[in-house]
């Protein structure tokens, strides 16, 4: 029998013991002892959702590939076990060995949101690693982050060894080839490391650098302790993903993931530049895979894995130039036989109508739009080109095709929002019920369903916005209440359905994302005094949270409710995603003084700096 | 023509429980590439249907399912290419077609065979002829064994002594196929055969429990044992029970 590290009688106590076995399809075996460098791989949630993260995926890939490393995965222990963990002191164990993660060389941590957070220091804790980088020794495994919080790594700093900033594909080989040279030649030390890591592109050593704080708690200065250390961390790109290690043979949970479908990227990055989004930033320029590749991936993927579904993953699959080409594709060549195409959410028009009617059923499916602010002026504000008309005429098209269902998303404390954004949300939801019932009754399809969901805006490192202050959590449901009450003043509100967000969650995600290093205190109280699972409503507990800020001395004022002056030292300005700070600077001018837009990449070319990458959009049709 | 394929779970497999076992081999047929039939509709699904579910932490030599083929392939051919796409720790025994009005496998089922041994030996302190002697009394002796047992409806009381049809306490060094995913053939191995399906439903722990019980022990039904399913039978024309795999033929 395969070896595992909990008991039989564990395994029948606790709720899904399938998350814990490592015993899935397409997984990899190696034989640890014949490798020179562990690699633990954490998504720090639960199975489920880390099973579904395609980062992750490839990363697994990229480094299972080389025959000197064995890369294998771990995921956060659900409450359950880890109480068990505690009570009987077992150590936090990989999947595909089941051996203790404090046997392995690296324990690389992806870092998806900021809500994760406590449950690092649950992985660390679990796997009897110094929860504080400065109390390891050479004998612990080297702790290393990666993914988009990585863009503002300061409140997280102190509990990790290094963090790798940017696209994995690009700089992993240095860094292993570096530890596997060191530990080899007998020079090794987790100091020494760390310094000689610090120099390879796109690695931040948190350890050889230094802050100093003015009295007002801004940063006076961030620099590094030694002369051969970069004061600045380049992200790192691939610039031709073509090239990229993919996932073609993906390890297929027993368990249903979140993901439990075949997920083709194709690109990286959005032409938009929405002006609240990270992701749209910190991946420019937009980069496409090519068809060919794609249409090989998807059916060796569907072979490989016996998937009933396959998917698009992109920030905005109606921007790919190939679009019409790869879903005919997927439809003609893979679908039947029981396998279905899921469309992420493309803009509707008249292609994406037709090629929805063919693989849903339009009664029950429904469509979406992302407006995220109710009225023109703020649409402009965010730099969101989706105008009222647009979407009139896109709804307009759906139900004369039968369609019924209409979800819209938007934002609530927008920068500049004011009451009469806050009802535009509602009237847009009845301007689309009006244009419903302008279609003749015998046409049409009983009554329509408008859902419109707020959640709450949340300033992010390297976005235009990322000076914008938050609101109290009394405030945002203030807004939400707004937009509740002129709903059921609407002519069409008994179609109208309105849902919004928790607000405490809110406030606690922008205090994380934008805080500096003497946030981490905060962070390690909370999760001393029992929070884990932040991310899970039924785990959140914000009393404990408000109980650690306050021992810490760490402030909402500060973090969140502050307009941070243009000028200020921000947490994250040592790196350097090329994209300039001027970029954002003349974005925030456009956005609240100007109330412009800014055209995207493929109409005109703003000049964001990412064109010095040599590649993607910014040369496409310009020579 | 419906075929019948069964299939064996052990070792670690036997925490995947049975909707996620369900959904594997939906991926190991589409993987294999067998002509499967599919329902119509959106989302069409493969004609597929398992035989009585098998609890999270049982293993089993003896489950099966029932598809139906638009094509009749050979019976090795489908095997090997089922085979091929196996995780480890699951196995295709064996894939036969069915006659044309056979039964399904669900509705055929009315009889299971188990072999449980204790989780932990220590907690038990009788040898294999005390055991013996009072299964006698317990079982063979007995006319009938009147106990409560929950249902969803509420509790009733049934009669246990025709619903087992064999009783056998034994060392494991004498039984001939034995589950060998542990590690060694443990002393004392109970073999039970008991009625199975929709109407009466009786687990193997549940008579060990009573029959605990009857010596004055109190066991924890699935804590105490390791439970494996030997194999599953259905009732052929002269009502002798015979297992459900030889039900089907080879092509
Ligand atoms: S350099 Fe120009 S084209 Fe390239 S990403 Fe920036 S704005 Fe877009």
């Amino acid at each position: 029998m395969k070896k595992l590290a909990l008991s039989d009688d564990i395994l029948m106590e606790i709720d899904k013991p399938a998350r814990y076995l490592g015993n899935e399809m397409n997984v990899v075996v190696k034989d640890p002892s014949k490798v020179d460098v562990r690699f633990a791989m954490c998504f720090p949630d639960v199975y489920e959702i880390g099973m579904s993260h395609l980062g992750i995926q490839i990363l697994y890939e990229m480094l299972n590939r080389r025959d000197d490393v064995y890369c294998e995965r771990v995921y956060s222990p659900w409450p359950d076990l880890h109480e068990i963990m505690v009570r009987d002191n077992i150590p936090l164990f990989a999947l595909e060995s089941q051996d203790p993660i404090s046997d392995f060389d690296f324990l690389g941590i992806t870092l998806q949101y900021e809500m994760c957070y406590t449950n690092i220091l649950q992985i660390l804790d679990l796997s009897n690693i110094p929860i504080w980088a400065k109390d390891r020794s050479d004998e612990n495994p080297i702790v290393i982050g990666g993914g988009p919080c990585t863009y503002n790594p300061e409140p997280i700093a102190e509990f990790f060894d290094l963090f790798y900033i940017g696209e994995g594909e690009v700089c992993y080989d240095a860094l292993l080839d570096l530890y596997k040279k060191m530990k080899n030649s007998g020079d090794y030390s987790r100091e020494k490391f760390l310094h000689e890591a610090s120099k390879i592109p796109g690695i931040y050593a948190p350890s050889m650098y230094e802050v100093t704080y003015n009295e007002d708690g801004t940063i006076a200065s961030f620099g590094p302790i030694y002369d051969d250390v970069p004061r600045t961390i380049k992200r790192q790109v691939l610039m031709d993903l073509d090239s990229g290690a993919y996932p073609t043979n993906p390890i297929v949970p027993f368990m249903r993931a979140t993901q439990d479908r075949v997920v083709l990227e194709i690109q990286r990055g959005c032409i938009r530049g929405c002006r609240f989004c990270q992701a749209g930033m910190i991946y420019r320029p937009n980069r496409e895979k090519s068809l060919d590749v794609l249409k090989d991936y998807a059916k060796e993927m569907l072979a490989s894995t016996g998937h009933e579904e396959i998917s698009l993953s992109s920030l905005s699959s109606s921007d790919y130039t190939d679009l019409p080409e790869l879903v005919n594709f997927l439809i003609d060549d893979c679908c039947g036989n029981g396998v279905n195409i899921s469309l992420p959410s493309l803009r509707i028009d008249a292609f994406s109508l037709d090629v929805m009617s063919k693989v849903q059923d339009i009664k029950k499916s429904s469509l979406t739009f992302a407006p995220e602010a109710g009225s023109q002026r703020l649409r402009n504000v965010i730099n969101k080109g989706l105008t009222k008309d647009d979407i009139l005429q896109g709804a307009g098209l759906a139900f004369e095709g039968g369609w019924n269902k209409v979800k819209l998303y938007f934002m609530l404390g927008l920068p500049t929002e004011t009451e009469e954004d806050m009802r535009a949300i509602p009237e847009l939801g009845n301007d689309i019920a009006v244009r419903y019932y302008e279609i003749p009754k015998d046409q049409r399809n009983g009554k329509c369903q408008i859902t419109m969901s707020t959640s709450f805006f949340v300033p992010k490192p390297f976005t235009p916005f990322q000076w914008a202050p938050m609101y109290e959590k009394g405030e945002y449901l203030r807004r939400a209440k707004i937009v509740n009450d002129t709903m059921h003043e609407q002519l069409n509100r008994k179609s109208l359905r309105y849902n919004w967000h928790e607000a405490d969650v809110t406030v606690l995600e922008g205090l994380l994302a934008r805080g500096d290093r003497k946030v981490s205190a905060a962070i390690y109280e909370a999760y001393k005094s029992g929070c884990i699972f932040d991310a899970w409503s039924d785990y959140f507990d914000c009393d404990k949270w408000d109980a650690a800020m306050e021992k810490t001395g760490i402030s909402l004022d500060f973090y969140a409710y502050r307009q941070r002056d243009l000028d200020e030292n921000l947490p994250w300005d040592f790196i350097d995603i090329e994209v300039t700070k001027d970029f954002m600077k003349r974005e925030w001018d456009k956005a609240i003084n100007q109330q412009v837009v800014t055209p995207n990449c493929r109409m005109q070319c703003s000049g964001c700096g990412a064109k010095s990458l040599g590649g993607g959009i910014c040369y496409e049709g310009k020579n | 023509m419906k075929a019948r394929i069964k299939f064996a779970k052990y070792g670690t497999m036997k925490y995947v429980g049975h909707l996620d076992i369900m959904r594997y081999f939906q991926k190991v047929i589409r993987r294999s590439g067998i002509p499967i039939k599919y329902s119509e509709g959106f989302n069409p699904h493969q004609i597929m249907s398992f035989a009585a579910p098998l609890g999270v932490g049982l293993t089993s030599s003896g489950e099966y399912m029932d598809i139906e083929m638009v094509e009749d392939i050979p019976c090795d051919e489908a095997l090997k290419a089922i085979s091929n796409e196996m995780v480890d720790e699951m196995e295709v025994l064996s894939f036969k077609y069915l006659p044309e009005k056979a039964t399904n496998a669900m509705a055929s089922v009315m009889a299971s065979t188990y072999s449980l041994t204790y989780k932990h030996p220590q907690e038990f302190d009788f040898t294999l002829e005390e055991l013996i002697s009072y299964k006698k009394k317990f079982f063979d002796d007995s006319d009938e064994i009147n106990v409560i047992k929950k249902t969803k409806k509420g509790e009733r009381e049934v009669d246990l002594k025709p619903l087992i049809y064999d009783f056998d306490i034994v060392n494991g060094a004498d039984i001939a196929d034995f589950d060998d995913t542990l590690d060694k053939r443990p002393d004392i191995v109970f073999l039970i055969n008991v009625s199975t399906g929709s109407n009466d439903n009786i687990k193997p722990e549940f008579v060990l429990y009573h029959f605990f019980k009857s010596i004055g022990i109190d066991t924890k039904e699935r804590s105490s044992f390791y439970i494996h399913r030997i194999d599953m039978l259905t009732r052929n024309k002269d009502e002798k029970l015979i297992s459900l795999d030889d039900v089907g033929f080879l092509v």
